[in-house]
C-alpha cells in the first residue's frame, strides 16, 4: 500500500524505496552504511554513497523491508509493485538486542503493559532500550537522537 | 506458517511500571555482537537506558528515577 510519506532515490541503476510507516528503527541501514543512509541528513539517502552492489546489500538487511529496491530496468517495464512480504521459517522467537538501539523480537510472542493488558503487535517489532522513546514500549528511533550507546 | 506459530510456544515480554522488560519463555538470544546465546527462560532487559549490565537490567531504573 502506497502512503504519502513513501519516498524514492535512484542512483540511475536501481531505485531504493522507504517506507516510513513500516520502519522499525533496526538502526541496520546507518550501521552499515553510513555513506548512503544518515538520518542526520536531507534527503536521507544518498545514492552517490556507495556502489550499486552495496547498497543492495544493506537494503536486503532491512528487517521490515521498509526500505527495499528494484533495478531501474525492471521499473521501466512496468515491473515495480512493492515487495511480498517475506515468509521466514521462524521455528523458535527471537529475541536481539540492537547494539546502541532498541530489542527487536521476531516470532510468536506476546506483548503486555504495565497494567498487564496485552499489546496488540505485529510478529515482529522493536521495544525501546534508550529510556526515552515517545512510544512506549515500542521503539521510536530516539535512541539516535539522544546518542544512546549500549551492547 | 500459522499452524506453525501455533505450535510454538509464545514468549511473553511483560513492560514493569517504571523498570526492565520481562522477557519468559522459550526463545533465542542473540547479543549486540550478533552472538547467539542460551540464556533460560527468563530475562530481565534493560528498559531505562542506564544499566552498566547492559543489555541486562541492573535496577539502575531505581537510582535514575526511571518514570516510564
Amino acid at each position: 500500500m502506497m502512503d504519502s510519506k513513501d519516498r524514492d532515490y535512484t542512483n540511475g541503476e536501481i531505485t531504493v524505496y522507504w517506507r516510513p510507516a513500516k520502519c522499525i528503527h533496526a538502526t541496520t541501514c546507518y550501521k552499515e552504511l553510513i555513506e548512503v543512509f544518515n538520518p542526520r541528513n536531507r534527503p536521507w539517502v544518498n545514492m552517490q554513497g556507495a556502489p550499486t552492489d552495496r547498497i543492495i546489500e544493506v537494503v536486503e538487511k532491512c528487517p521490515t523491508q521498509a526500505l527495499y529496491y528494484k533495478w531501474n530496468k525492471d521499473i521501466k517495464e512496468g515491473k515495480h509493485s512493492a515487495p511480498k512480504e517475506r515468509q521466514e521459517e521462524v521455528k523458535r522467537t527471537e529475541v536481539k538486542v540492537m547494539k546502541d538501539g532498541p530489542l527487536i523480537i521476531r516470532g510468536n510472542f506476546k506483548v503486555f503493559d504495565e497494567q498487564g493488558n496485552e499489546l496488540k503487535t505485529m510478529k515482529l517489532t522493536s521495544l525501546c532500550r534508550c529510556g526515552n522513546s515517545n512510544k512506549m514500549p515500542f521503539c521510536d528511533g530516539s535512541h539516535r537522537k539522544i546518542g544512546f550507546e549500549a551492547d | 506458517m500459522e499452524e506453525e506459530n501455533r505450535d510454538m510456544e509464545h514468549v511473553e515480554f511483560k513492560i514493569i511500571e517504571n523498570g526492565p522488560i520481562l522477557v519468559t519463555g522459550d526463545f533465542s538470544f542473540v547479543d549486540s555482537t550478533g552472538n547467539r546465546r542460551e540464556l533460560g527462560k527468563k530475562l530481565y532487559i534493560c528498559r531505562c537506558g542506564k544499566s552498566e549490565a547492559m543489555p541486562f537490567c541492573d535496577r539502575s531504573h531505581r537510582l535514575n528515577c526511571f518514570n516510564r
